[in-house]
């Protein structure tokens, strides 16, 4: 079978159960570069755009859209539980910490790069002397324009546009001090346009501006985050072997652009005009896939950071620490810095466990089994949130990191006492590194639909075989794999290859 | 091929491009289920728009419209009842 997309094939007859009859089944390996090239298509790629835009005006024609008061239109906010609504006070909690962020930053002049409905702009722009909002979806722009009207006042310094994430038409050298990309990277089309836009972002703002950028799906946790959704949705009976193959679908379908924290470490090595880069999970009281699944990252354009002080770190795995004996340590011992690093995390501690359950299960266990074992679990981990609290409340600063990019959702922390006048005394800190760094940026991102144009390029040669074969010549089955079974004498083992159908066309 | 068959192979295509292989019924939910995600979900409203003349911007959108066979056919049939001509 010669064919650019396809590295490699293999055809064998299988038994057909209910018929007695031979089938022909045929697995192909599909060309990893192939389907780049397809994904990169300006074709395909303005379709993926155009379908990714137009979720975002659909969800706008949701009767859900109409009854929000005006400031807070949190319409296309679905659960990946629940596909329901996510509730509103986590919503509004989610907007009023993202605000506070961005807030310390001391703002002046804003671009935002996908605003939606306003939900960050409503509250920060008032206060700040520009703030430019440019996002795709007319239907979008068109309910923050009303909502502007219905709030009234005074919306001078406000500029909107309807454009693409990656048109930087009309926007100078060092135009603004800060550009906000939130919630807004896992819709790009891929690793390749998130770099680009990123590279014009850094063109556009002034050298000790900021880029916050909110709200970031961690590829780092997709294995926890697909467990984790599988299991909720699951009935009691099915078997963990079954959950397991919906969890690896789930990731392998994964349609949004999914990015690690160690893609800015790296960015900032192509962009040596970033100076200082900072990855913390999200910070929120609640539970949802928000704070415990996406983080948000700031990079500082432009100022030379000061070496990073000596800091001596605890690891919180050899010697776990409470909540409450942080809390002591801090106010009893009134330390100049605490670092504690690989600190268990509490919002994904049963996620964790789930996915391991999933990779050691022995065949027998039922999703209801793990639900209960997961019940009985007693919590080691400390929520960061908790963290953050403790430490604010008894005058530190609090930095909280996922630099390191562990699998598990680990965290790392810094707390260090403030002066009266409210600064402390080093903010320059040396965060654990990821274990491997590479410098090849996409290999810290997802490949939105990857998966698709493989089950797609298998469609395109069924379909092909069937007609220019007679009956009876075509295959009854195309099978996509990532590789071809081999015997240990590097033969195909067909024993292993007839099993493979989890995907078969 | 009358045109409701015509959606239901258009849903086994949508799902086979997901790998999933299941068999599914006129009742089966696509979105709710989370069979299939908020992307598959404007290629059937491109479909709806384009062979149907479904005019969301008049109808509304909600997942559950289009979240199984029998609820498009029940969105067909109200989007083109004469209430709603006009």
């Amino acid at each position: 079978m010669a064919h650019p997309g396809v590295r490699q094939a293999a055809a064998v007859f299988r038994a057909d159960g209910s018929a007695g009859k031979l089938n022909l089944v045929v697995y192909i390996v599909p060309d990893e570069n192939y389907i780049i090239r397809v994904l990169a298509d300006p074709e395909n790629q303005q379709k993926r755009i155009h379908n990714r835009r137009k979720t975002f005006d659909l969800a706008q024609l949701g009767k859900q859209a109409s009854t929000f008061e005006p400031g807070f239109n949190i319409a296309g906010w679905n659960s990946s539980y629940t596909r329901m609504p996510i509730p509103a006070d986590q919503m509004r909690e989610w907007v009023d910490v993202t605000v506070q962020e961005i807030l310390s930053l001391q703002p002046r002049e804003i671009l935002e790069i996908g605003c939606g409905t306003g939900l960050l702009l409503l509250r920060i722009a008032r206060g700040v002397t520009r703030y430019v909002g440019i996002d795709f979806a007319p239907m979008v722009l068109e309910t923050l324009r009303q909502e502007m009207l219905e709030m009234g006042g005074d919306w001078n310094s406000v500029t909107l546009l309807e454009r693409s994430a990656a048109n930087f038409e009309g926007f100078g050298d060092d135009s603004f001090d800060t550009v906000i990309l939130n919630s807004v990277l896992q819709y790009f089309p891929s690793a390749a346009w998130l770099i680009k836009v990123l590279e014009e972002v850094c063109r556009v703002v002034k050298p000790g501006g900021r880029i916050f950028v909110g709200d970031v799906r961690n590829l780092a946790l997709l294995d926890l985050y697909a467990a984790s959704v599988e299991l909720y949705r699951a009935p009691s009976n099915m078997m963990l072997a079954e959950l397991r193959q919906r969890a690896l679908r789930r990731t392998e379908f994964e349609e949004e652009l999914v990015i690690s924290p160690a893609f800015f470490l790296a960015l900032q090595k192509r962009i040596p005009k970033i100076s200082t880069i900072e990855v913390r999970p999200k910070r929120g009281r609640f539970d949802n896939e928000l704070t415990r699944f996406r983080f948000n990252a700031t990079l500082r354009l432009g100022t030379p950071s000061p070496k990073p002080a000596f800091v001596a770190w605890l690891d919180w795995v050899e010697q776990p620490l409470t909540l409450q004996a942080v809390g002591e340590l801090l106010r009893d011992q009134r330390r100049e810095t605490l670092a504690i690093k690989r600190i268990t995390n509490a919002r994904v501690e049963k996620d964790a466990q789930t996915l391991a359950a999933l990779k050691n299960s022995d065949g027998k266990e039922t999703v209801g089994d793990l639900r209960e074992r997961l019940d009985k679990l007693k919590p080691r981990g400390i929520d960061p949130q908790k963290l953050w609290s403790v430490g604010e409340e008894l005058g530190y600063r609090v930095d909280v990191s996922w630099t390191a990019c562990r699998s598990d959702g680990s965290y790392d922390v810094v707390f260090q006492r403030m002066d009266a006048a409210g600064k402390s005394a080093s903010q320059t800190i040396e965060w654990p590194a990821p274990e491997s760094a590479s410098d090849n940026l996409e290999r810290y991102a997802s490949v939105p639909g990857r998966a698709v144009e493989r089950q797609r390029l298998a469609d395109q040669l069924l379909d092909h075989c069937k007609s220019q074969l007679p009956n009876g010549l075509s295959p009854e089955a195309l099978i996509v794999l990532d590789a071809l079974p081999l015997t240990v004498e590097g033969k195909l083992d067909r024993q292993v290859l007839l099993k493979a159908d989890e995907t078969c066309v | 091929m009358d045109r409701i068959e015509e959606i239901r192979v258009f849903f086994k295509r949508l799902l086979a491009l997901r790998g999933d292989r299941q068999s599914f019924s006129d009742q089966s939910s696509f979105f709710l289920s989370g069979r299939l995600g908020s992307v598959d979900a404007v290629e059937v409203v491109v479909l709806l728009e384009e062979k149907f003349g479904i005019d969301f911007t008049e109808t509304g959108f909600d997942e559950a419209q289009i979240d199984s066979i029998d609820a498009i056919q029940l969105l067909i049939r109200t989007a083109k009842s004469p209430s709603n001509v006009g």
